[in-house]
């Protein structure tokens, strides 16, 4: 192994000729404040990453990059959702550019990677769409900051409430085999089977599949299950729902989908059969309030259609980056400091509803149940129905309780009700949902 | 017998009829230019996008279908005669490195035109009814792509065994040095047979992107299924790739229905066993 100072010291005479430039001093010394955009801007989650990318651009140019007298230099790097791909990204960030932040993130297990890669580097690390629990959870280190979610979340709201309110006992589920979707997973059967459920069938599949035909022939009929809920999104969402629909399924079990399934703009490639369906999420369309509604306008004006929850988690993430460097007045060299001045930022004028940390760095906020409906002008949205407010990462469970069980996974939690551990079926108290827009 | 098995196997079909388009073109192109062309997947994805934008245009279906064919029947010849023939003396592996450098040029291409988002063509009304066979009720379209890719088929067994071009390009896969010594022009049976893959391509990508989806990411996916339909089938045979796309059809149906998890593996389980057991393939002969 080569050792570091070796390095040095080949490189020594290139550094002194100005050829390399030592990025640490040249930045430090202009004013300028360094943010790393990781994510994935090309590859199966293009969407997600470049609905992330404007979220943040329209937060960054509403202050014309300038912040605290400092103006802010942001670094876009491409990792096309593979992990090794963004650590070695991570490394270019951190050890070539001299981020001061990094930020982005749009998949679970990319957000896992970069985590563990950025244990021991000091440099505060602000998830905006990466959805796996254990980030501020069992894997996490107080560099991480993460104001927007986790995929159990939104799930855990929604699992209790078809079971509680709606009353279903069984539900017969299909997705992406991988880390977010196992969250997403693992807080709906947590919520359903505490609210009255009986079971969750879970069934993986391989990502990418384009064709759902035979997994949607296989699915059980004649009321063994009260719905279908599909556990995956983007052009995998879009293949599966088309089929379903195609096989006249929708007529036969009702189809539900987790958070992102029906996000925009994916809904507009799907078949209006689906208007009805149910999901849960942080934003929904039809959100008016004074926040959202600036935020909307502003976002379809520079880029002429409606922000999707992506782009208002990275609006927000980057918001707070540029709040927290504000309440340092631009002193960006304390990391610790900078984290700390990230806890205390104000956001309850965040759009999708104020929005508070918790010992974890992870988002307090509201859970809205949304239903796919048909505007006037003939264009499918999510309809907010109810709101569960102040929700945490770790639902009505006590953190300790929560943290003891083992991280989510294929089949964990378990399916079934009657396996599910006691202290997880059981808690002090439960969400209350008050109608949408109260 | 339970209607859902039958409904398995026609699943089966389905699939195997798309990689059969798409597998068919691209082995007979490696049969005769031996270079394995690595943008065949981004053919199919750039044939969609160009099917999907003229049926916005036209609102036609069909116009779609011919359009993209031959608008990538055509981008195949321009490549073929301004960089694969530029490269030909560099050998295959130069020729296979190019492909693959076009392949990611024309994803990225149409990642920056069409965005990351997943699009599809809406299915034309008159087909697309669900049609009931037997007491089976199936989407009709799925049957229209069945026959169209029989219909394929028999056209390209046509061409090769009934016309001067087809005996001009079987010649030249056993012996292209012979071939050229008596007269026929290989640099245009050549030309001729990238277009004609190219083609089979841009069709493909609007048929898939009919009954699944487009989306970037979509032409690395195909490719694999494609390319595991060319080494199962043989390279360079016809007959290869119609028996080994109905092949892999099946095996993905079915590990759907009963291991989704595991359907990747399943579909290269074939063709590890091929290429341990027969490596020129179930109907190739060795080169």
């Amino acid at each position: 192994m080569i050792s570091h100072d070796a390095i040095k010291k080949t490189f020594a005479p290139l550094v002194a000729a100005g050829i390399i430039a030592t990025p640490a001093a040249a930045f430090a010394a202009d004013g300028t404040v360094t943010i790393g955009m990781l994510s994935a801007f090309t590859g199966a989650f293009a969407s997600f990453g470049q609905l992330q990318k404007e979220g943040a651009v329209l937060a960054l140019e509403q202050r014309d990059y300038k912040v605290a007298g400092k103006t802010i230099k942001i670094i876009y790097a491409d990792d096309q959702l593979d992990n090794e791909l963004a650590v070695t990204k991570a490394k270019q960030l951190v050890e070539q550019d001299k981020v001061d932040v990094i930020t982005g993130l749009v998949s679970g297990d990319e957000g896992l990677s970069v985590g563990a890669y950025m244990k021991d580097k000091n440099i505060p690390v602000v998830p905006m769409y990466s959805a796996s629990e254990d980030s501020t959870m069992r894997e996490w280190y107080s560099f991480i900051v993460r104001p927007t979610w986790t995929g159990a979340q939104p799930m855990d709201v929604f699992g209790y409430w078809l079971a509680k309110v709606k009353g279903l006992k069984k539900i017969y589920m299909i997705g992406e085999d991988y880390s977010y979707p196992y969250n997403q997973a693992g807080g709906f059967k947590r919520g359903f089977l505490r609210g009255g459920g009986v079971e969750v069938k879970t069934i993986w599949h391989a990502v990418p599949t384009s064709d759902y035909s035979s997994i949607i022939a296989s699915i059980p009929l004649g009321g063994k299950y009260d719905a279908v809920l599909y556990n995956g999104a983007g052009s995998d969402a879009v293949a599966f729902v088309k089929q379903y629909v195609e096989f006249g399924m929708q007529n036969r079990i009702p189809l539900f989908g987790q958070s992102n399934t029906f996000e925009k703009p994916d809904l507009d490639s799907m078949p209006q059969e689906i208007v009805g369906a149910y999901s849960a999420h942080l934003t929904a369309d039809d959100l008016n309030t004074p926040n959202w509604n600036k935020f909307r306008d502003a976002f379809k004006k520079r880029w002429n259609h409606s922000p999707s929850a992506a782009s208002e988690f990275a609006y927000g993430s980057m918001e707070l980056i540029l709040r927290a460097i504000e309440a340092r007045k631009g002193d960006v060299a304390d990391k610790a400091a900078l984290v700390a001045a990230m806890r205390s930022v104000d956001m309850s004028d965040e759009p999708r509803g104020p929005v508070k940390l918790d010992d974890y760095n992870a988002a307090i906020e509201n859970v809205y149940i949304r239903q796919v409906a048909l505007g006037s002008d003939g264009v499918m949205y999510n309809k907010g129905l109810f709101t569960a407010k102040n929700v945490s990462q770790f639902g009505p469970y006590d953190p300790k309780v929560y943290m003891k069980q083992p991280a989510d996974g294929r089949t964990n939690p378990p399916d079934l009700r009657v396996e599910m551990p006691p202290e997880m079926l059981q808690v002090a108290r439960d969400y209350e949902f008050v109608p949408f827009g109260k | 017998m339970d209607t859902r098995y039958v409904i398995l196997v026609l699943n089966g079909l389905t699939q195997g009829a798309i990689f059969f388009v798409l597998g068919s073109g691209l082995t007979l192109a490696f049969g005769l230019m031996r270079i394995v062309n690595m943008s065949h997947g981004a053919f199919y994805l750039l044939g969609g996008y160009l099917g999907l934008a003229t049926f916005r245009l036209t609102g036609s279906w069909t116009v779609a279908v011919v359009a993209a064919g031959l608008s990538i029947a055509l981008l195949g010849l321009l490549l073929e005669r301004g960089m694969l023939a530029r490269v030909r003396e560099g050998g295959d592996l130069s020729q296979t490195l190019l492909t693959i450098a076009l392949s990611m040029i024309i994803a990225d291409v149409a990642l920056a035109i069409w965005g990351g988002h997943s699009l599809s063509i809406r299915s034309p009304a008159a087909i697309s009814m669900p049609v009931t066979i037997f007491g089976i009720t199936y989407p009709g379209f799925r049957y229209v792509l069945m026959a169209i890719s029989v219909l394929i088929a028999l056209l390209l067994w046509l061409i090769l065994y009934r016309t001067r071009f087809g005996i001009a390009v079987r010649a030249s896969v056993d012996d292209r040095e012979i071939v050229s010594a008596l007269g026929v022009r290989i640099d245009t049976v050549y030309s001729l047979m990238f277009m004609l893959s190219a083609f089979l391509g841009g069709v493909a990508g609007v048929l898939g992107g009919t009954y699944l989806q487009l989306s970037p990411g979509e032409d690395t996916t195909i490719l694999t299924y494609s390319l595991v339909v060319v080494i199962v089938g043989g390279l360079g045979s016809l007959m290869g790739a119609v028996v080994s796309s109905l092949i892999l059809g099946q095996i993905l149906s079915f590990s759907l229905a009963y291991a989704p998890q595991m359907s990747m593996f399943l579909v290269f389980v074939p063709m590890a066993i091929v290429l341990a057991v027969r490596p020129e393939g179930l109907f190739g002969r060795r080169v």
